[in-house]
């Protein structure tokens, strides 16, 4: 494998990881992190998260990633690969690991 | 001689194109594929969804024999809703995808038409508690309305309000004076509902549905596999061709991992825990519209994975798919290679929905 | 007690407080406003006396504000906060409040979740609480506000609540 797809995959890894962490501990899903498929739709027919879960999510997203979320468009939270994809794009790598 | 679909003749009226599929006589296309995506996504696509397995479990043991059975949760299952889960074999493999509807004192198992005959037969040997399994599936007649106007509606039939119907919620109404069940589901990604209409009444209800919503336009099956594709919704035929499991699926949500009984349980829980070894993960196609003469998947020289669902798709603008990767490439953002008639062409993994669908951004309920 | 410059300042009277909310008697629990930034804080008070309603049964020889309605009093000081954003808005901009449209055309706040809610001292007549609310994130038509409830110095609720606003 080469190292850049290497050093994608990581990331995602890492960052799945983590969100659903936040997605089972803020929203007290009675779920373990590997039963989470990372491209389930979180809201609607898949997870079937509601608009408050929504916002308990958001905000626990930007505690643990220490980031704001801009939240007019819903697409970055559809899923955990949106969501990583999110944070992938806009998370200072220093700052958020060095928690 | 395949069996006709109550509203048949309303279909072959609009000049619609017949196959057998499974035994019954489907319309497969009316005014044309790319027609029909265009008003499902853009306007209120209707077809023909009769050939629909239904099967009726009624008796005390009837919730129980269903989440002993299903993979997901029945016996949380409210009345007057849907829960769209999985049927898997003993070792973990999917029979079937099925929706449990719960209409108080019955259960209505819904399937695709093909899979009807194994989900009785597991119902059947599962039902040590003697509830009444009934196949009710040539007695209704099944519409389907679908697009990011089908929300109007459930209103123009039945003077309900789109608000007052949940996702995967459903209720009863009269409409040209039949007993109708009236779900509010969807299988493309956009608002949809489903009629569940007593075989006699069907036609009746079909004039009524496409006289008060005159906009809706009639479409055919096949149009629904590329639908599909684009938000992703699961597809048994296409996702799942040689037994793989709903784990490497991605469709963990479809099962309740805390309940201590349904079929196959051992065999995923030991999956789980073991960890995946190739996951199904979407990909767009870095060209313009080509085909694939090879399913297999290249990291350079190494085949890595496998093509099982594809098709071009306008709004993306893209060829798109679906394939099982080894679990080590399963995720977004991977750069990865297919072989057309052309020679090599880059693929690049990316996260689902293909496309961002109208009904996604009308907020209504 | 109000700080010095907490008392001089009424930016919104109870007949305006009346206004601008959707509740009306018995059920306004803000008296009057002393501070507010329409869209992201205030700060106001509700005097509860001896002759509140709902202390009647609450109880009889012991009356004792029930935490629920510290938690609307709050939830209504929120309200304020975004009602006073909707009207400034209205006006085109700036930080004044008209008042006069009526009360079933004014977007409805409700409660969707009490996301934490501590209640750290009882509440009885006599005292003034002073309740602050703050906006904090917002996804879609759902708003989290920060909120606490003070008598004098001293805290005696603070909690989480998100609303949802809609018609």
């Amino acid at each position: 494998m080469k190292s850049g797809t290497q050093a994608v995959v990581q990331q995602h890894r890492e960052f799945s990881e983590r969100i659903k962490n936040v997605l089972i501990d803020r929203l007290e899903l009675n779920l373990e992190p590997d039963e989470i498929a990372e491209d389930a739709p979180l809201f609607g027919m898949g997870l079937g998260l509601d608009s408050i879960d929504a916002l308990v999510l958001i905000v626990g997203i930007e505690d643990e990633f220490n980031i704001t979320v801009d939240t007019s468009s819903h697409n970055i939270y559809r899923s955990v690969n949106t969501l990583t994809e999110f944070l992938i794009a806009n998370v200072d790598q220093k700052e958020a690991t060095a928690q | 001689m395949s069996t006709m679909s109550p509203l048949h003749e309303r279909f072959a009226a609009q000049g619609a194109v017949f196959e057998d599929r499974n035994g019954y006589d489907i319309a497969v296309r009316t005014i044309g594929n790319k027609e029909e995506a265009d008003a499902i996504r853009n306007g209120i696509g209707v077809w023909d969804a009769s050939d629909l397995g239904k099967i009726m479990v009624r008796g005390g043991a009837a919730r129980e024999l269903l989440d002993r059975t299903l993979t997901g949760d029945i016996e949380g299952l409210y009345e007057n809703a849907i829960r769209y889960t999985l049927l898997l074999d003993e070792d973990g493999r999917i029979v079937a995808d099925v929706q449990v509807y719960n209409n108080f004192d019955e259960f209505m198992v819904t399937c695709s038409a093909g899979s009807k005959a194994r989900v009785l037969k597991a119902l059947e040997a599962n039902n040590s508690g003697g509830a009444e399994i009934t196949d009710a599936s040539d007695k209704q007649a099944v519409i389907c309305i679908e697009g990011p106007k089908a929300w109007q509606v459930p209103q123009k039939l039945a003077g309900l309000d789109v608000r007052s119907l949940r996702l995967l919620t459903f209720t009863e109404c009269e409409i040209s004076g039949a007993k109708v069940l009236l779900a509010r589901i969807g299988y493309c990604g956009e608002y949809g509902y489903t009629l569940f209409v007593p075989r006699e009444a069907a036609l009746a209800v079909l004039d009524t549905v496409l006289e008060r919503a005159p906009e809706a336009v009639p479409c055919g099956r096949d149009v629904q596999d590329l639908l599909r594709l684009e938000v992703r919704s699961f597809n048994l035929e296409k996702d799942i061709p040689n037994g793989e499991s709903p784990l490497q699926a991605g469709l963990h949500w479809m099962i309740h991992f805390r309940k201590s009984e349904f079929v196959g349980r051992e065999a995923i829980m030991r999956e789980k825990q073991l960890g995946v070894t190739q996951k199904l993960v979407a990909f767009e196609v870095l060209a313009e519209n080509s085909q694939f003469s090879s399913s297999d998947i290249r990291d350079g020289a190494d085949v890595i994975g496998r093509i099982v669902n594809f098709a071009y798709s306008e709004r993306r603008g893209r060829p798109i798919g679906l394939a099982y990767l080894a679990e080590a490439y399963g995720w977004p953002g991977v750069d990865l290679l297919i072989h057309s008639e052309n020679g090599e062409i880059p693929i690049h993994t990316v996260s689902a929905p293909f496309i961002h669908t109208e009904s996604n951004r009308i907020q209504i309920s | 007690m109000l700080t010095q410059a907490e008392s001089k300042a009424t930016v919104l009277s109870a007949v305006q407080i009346a206004e601008l909310l959707p509740h009306a008697a018995p059920f306004v629990l803000v008296d009057r406003v002393i501070e507010l930034e329409p869209g992201k804080r205030g700060k106001g008070l509700k005097n509860i006396t001896a002759n509140d309603v709902f202390l009647r049964g609450h109880f009889p020889g012991r009356p004792i504000m029930p935490g629920v309605l510290i938690v609307e009093a709050c939830g209504q000081m929120a309200a304020l906060v975004c009602a006073a954003e909707d009207a400034a808005r209205k006006n085109g901009g700036g930080d004044t409040i008209a008042p006069g449209s009526g009360k079933s055309e004014r977007p409805i706040e409700v409660l969707a979740m009490i996301e934490r809610f501590k209640f750290l001292r009882m509440v009885s007549p006599g005292d003034q609480l002073i309740l602050e609310a703050e906006v904090g994130k917002r996804v879609q038509q759902m708003v989290r506000f920060t909120v606490s409830a003070r008598v004098g110095t001293e805290r005696v609720a603070e909690g989480v609540l998100l609303a949802m606003r809609g018609e």
